[in-house]
């Protein structure tokens, strides 16, 4: 198993990648919803993003986020 | 669809990547000299490297029917050696005479080191000297921003064409400052390290396609020739026609590149039969 450390620096760039591609798909559905003058019609998966998302931010350990997103994608 | 990878490190690649990209449309690659994965020590390993990739990969590059351009430079993480760079720099006129040797590149910064920006003002003095185009290499990762930042002041201080110059692997938060100072702008797309082929289409979109350039990965570390023809894909799918996706991801290459005569293949219009 790894270390503490090696958990971040394995895994940094390619959390940071998944990161950044979550950033820039919510920066595509605000530029859609800006060019639309509306937002989408259902953001139930996008409400589902965000809470996934609030999930994550939380800084206590855990070792059951992976587990408490599918349930919550299970909703959908 | 004619596809055009503006920035692909061949040596480090198979033929079968070759023969793959030869079947998905790409009719010419351009491969930058780069960082071999080691420091080099000796001038003439340069020179045998810019041998490489100004005469021997063209003739492999043409089994599968695609043509190859190069550039020659000292790459950034190398050029922190001022005596090997000086060498390298002293010897590059003579490929720079070579058919298809197309400019300087890719020079740029790593670290943004006193050295390295003396290398990069090197570089681009020779190629406005030699009337050649530039590719401008930027840092990765954390030092990106300020590296493109030290980049554009670099050149800023020096009498260049801007519009002879292509600075490579921006992303969102550098690729407006590259297109305001009127230089082309190139996006390198990488599995995890660099700009996504989903991002670029978002570039495309936001800022148009005007002095943009698109780029897979392709050298010997992890690396995906194929990223570009994801990016394609992306594009295609979000709407955009057959001859916009033309215009990016063959047309602006040959916009760019065009500039050198020896790149001598032109933007191409699709047209309905009457």
């Amino acid at each position: 198993m790894f270390t503490p450390q090696q958990v971040i620096d394995t895994d940094y760039l390619e959390s940071r990648c998944a990161l950044l591609e979550i950033a820039a798909m919510l920066d595509r559905y605000d530029v859609a919803a800006e060019r639309s003058s509306a937002p989408a019609e259902d953001t139930t998966k996008l409400d589902c993003l965000r809470s996934a998302l609030a999930t994550l931010a939380d800084p206590a350990p855990s070792t059951d986020r992976a587990e408490r997103l599918l349930q919550l994608f299970a909703t959908i | 669809m004619h596809i055009i990878q503006p920035h692909y490190h061949a040596i480090a690649r198979t033929a079968q990547d070759y023969e793959r990209m030869a079947m998905s449309g790409v009719v010419a690659v351009c491969e930058p000299a780069f960082w071999a994965g080691f420091d080099r020590l000796y001038p003439e390993t340069f020179i045998d490297y810019f041998r490489q990739i100004s005469e021997f990969e063209p003739t492999r590059a043409d089994q599968y029917g695609i043509r190859h351009f190069s550039w020659v430079a000292v790459n950034p993480k190398e050029a922190e050696n001022k005596e090997l760079t000086a060498e390298v720099l002293r010897a590059m006129p003579s490929f720079l005479e070579m058919p298809n040797v197309l400019g300087v590149g890719e020079t740029g910064l790593h670290k943004s080191t006193p050295n390295e920006c003396d290398a990069l003002a090197a570089h681009v003095e020779l190629a406005m000297k030699h009337d050649q185009l530039v590719l401008i290499h930027t840092p990765h990762l954390s030092d990106k921003a300020h590296g493109t930042r030290r980049t554009l002041e670099i050149l800023a201080g020096l009498d260049v064409k801007p519009e002879r110059i292509w600075i490579d692997h921006v992303e969102e938060q550098t690729v407006k400052s590259v297109l305001d100072a009127g230089y082309w702008a190139g996006m390198t797309l990488y599995p995890v390290t660099k700009c996504s082929p989903k991002r670029a289409v978002d570039i495309l979109e936001r800022y148009g396609i005007e002095r943009l350039l698109v780029n897979s990965s392709a050298d010997w570390g992890p690396s995906d020739p194929f990223t570009l023809q994801e990016c394609i894909l992306e594009y295609r799918r979000r709407g955009h026609s057959s001859q916009d996706a033309i215009e990016v991801f063959h047309n602006n290459p040959c916009r760019f590149l065009g500039q050198n005569p020896k790149w001598d293949i032109k933007p191409i219009r699709i047209e309905t039969e009457q």
